[in-house]
């Protein structure tokens, strides 16, 4: 399949690393009073938390809540696929299953087990399947982000966790999304939100366990003749508010796949917990 | 006696044969599931492999629209000579482990009709569910209250675990889906 490309935002905006370091895990380690790195350099801790989410989970309710969790800091890079794959084989390029991976899987690397000149270790992978992704978490003994797990970190900016109400931080989100591009795609590490956490925003889009729980209607199962069944998010989408536009074209984007599909702009990062 | 020992052999050495070829890429049946049945027996998604297969996803206490999946399904039933309906399974997969169970699949069964030997109503457990409903294109999310808003799609697979048509039709017969059905039946 194939979707627009979109480029980070021109300017992108600097946390400050004292910021970026006060974690909810810092409060949580402090009052059970362990005195342990309770952050690992490559996973931020996020403490249990409730928010309003784009994507109401039913009728009259409207909070989520999240339980506390492990989120990588950064999205997979290519230099990690490709060590999964040297060791995974049958999710090689030229091994994986057609029904697990489409034809464009990985088809930006130079071979099955080289990337070549034209991708970076650095970049964050794409052209990965659900199952690719997945499988990848779980070769690491973690799992793929819930949707509400990724929604409330990423609703955080640089000095506040939950930035979405800022017209600013939604512009931001905006401009990419109208950015085609032929470029490149940055290393991962850009900047870092208030949970120490990069790349939510302005480089790729993500893959989360849940992506095809996205978009269904609370009310699919009551209808009688089904067949508006696939298309009845539409309706979810027109009654939620407007703030939440610039997370709703991510939602969009994400329920418009299925999960052998690759993109150029589609990687993943890993998560751990009980959900 | 004989005769029927040797042919019972040769159907067996036929089958192993048929289980040895490998898959064709896109066939489900590559998909690791172990189900549960209505009767408690644990079947992999593989054993289905042979034979043409109507599948749908479910769970039993939706009082909306899966009964209508369900008699969707009669519907085709009832539209095939029987040695048609002999050569076919017809199998309904819970998007609910943490309530269905072979009992509460059962009276689903009862409730609905489904009693026939070619149905099988399962569960699985829920990563097997979430990778189901990948590898299918369906939609589902659980609800606060712990109901299930899904998508209602009837998927036919070839005996290879090839889908070959799908609809969403519940009102009447979908003479798309019917016409590959009929073919699929009669290779």
């Amino acid at each position: 399949m194939r979707w627009p490309e979109a480029a980070p935002p021109r300017s992108v905006r600097r946390a400050r690393p004292i910021e970026a370091m006060r974690t909810a895990t810092f409060s949580h380690a402090w009052l059970l009073g362990v005195a342990t790195a309770a952050v690992a350099a490559d996973s931020a801790s996020i403490g249990a938390g409730r928010f309003e989410s784009a994507v109401p989970p039913a009728q009259g309710v409207a909070t989520v809540e999240v339980a506390a969790f492990d989120l990588d800091t950064k999205p997979v890079t290519n230099a990690q696929f490709l060590a999964f794959v040297r060791t995974h084989r049958s999710w090689r390029r030229d091994h994986v299953s057609r029904l697990f991976a489409d034809a464009e899987y990985l088809s930006h690397w130079r071979s099955a087990t080289a990337f070549g000149a034209a991708a970076r270790p650095s970049q964050p992978v794409t052209h990965v399947s659900w199952f690719a992704a997945k499988a990848y978490c779980e070769a690491r003994g973690a799992r793929l982000p819930t949707w509400y797990e990724w929604e409330y970190v990423a609703a955080a900016d640089g000095t506040t966790p939950d930035a979405r109400g800022n017209p600013l931080w939604r512009q931001a989100i905006l401009d990419w999304y109208a950015h085609p591009s032929a470029q490149p795609l940055a290393d991962v590490g850009r900047a870092p939100n208030y949970y120490g956490v990069f790349d939510l925003h302005g480089l790729i889009w993500e893959w989360v366990l849940d992506f095809n729980a996205l978009l269904v209607s609370n009310d699919s199962r009551e209808q009688g003749g089904a067949d508006r069944a696939r298309f009845c998010g539409e309706g979810a989408l027109s009654t939620v508010d407007r703030e939440h536009y610039a997370v709703l074209m991510r939602i969009a984007f994400l329920s418009s796949l299925e999960a052998a599909y690759t993109t150029a702009n589609l990687g993943f990062r890993c998560a751990r917990g009980e959900r | 006696m004989k005769g029927r020992w040797l042919c019972l052999t040769g159907a067996f050495l036929a089958s192993a044969a048929w289980a040895a070829a490998p898959l064709p890429g896109d066939s489900i049946y590559q998909l690791p599931l172990e189900l549960t049945l209505q009767d408690g027996a644990q079947a992999s998604l593989g054993t289905l492999r042979g034979r043409p297969v109507v599948l749908t996803m479910f769970y039993a206490s939706c009082d909306g629209v899966c009964p209508i999946i369900a008699l969707s399904m009669r519907r085709m039933e009832a539209a095939l000579s029987t040695a048609q309906r002999e050569r076919l399974r017809w199998v309904m997969v819970s998007f609910d482990p943490a309530r269905d169970t072979p009992g509460s699949l059962r009276e689903f069964a009862a409730n609905n009709h489904l009693e026939a030997p070619g149905w099988w109503l399962a569960r699985a457990d829920e990563a097997g569910v979430r990778n189901l409903a990948a590898v299918l294109g369906i939609r589902y999310r659980k609800l606060p209250g712990g109901a299930f808003s899904h998508s209602t799609e009837i998927i036919l697979l070839d005996g290879e675990g090839v889908i070959r048509a799908r609809t969403s039709n519940l009102n009447q017969l979908d003479a798309g889906f019917m016409q590959v059905l009929g073919k699929e039946l009669t290779r």
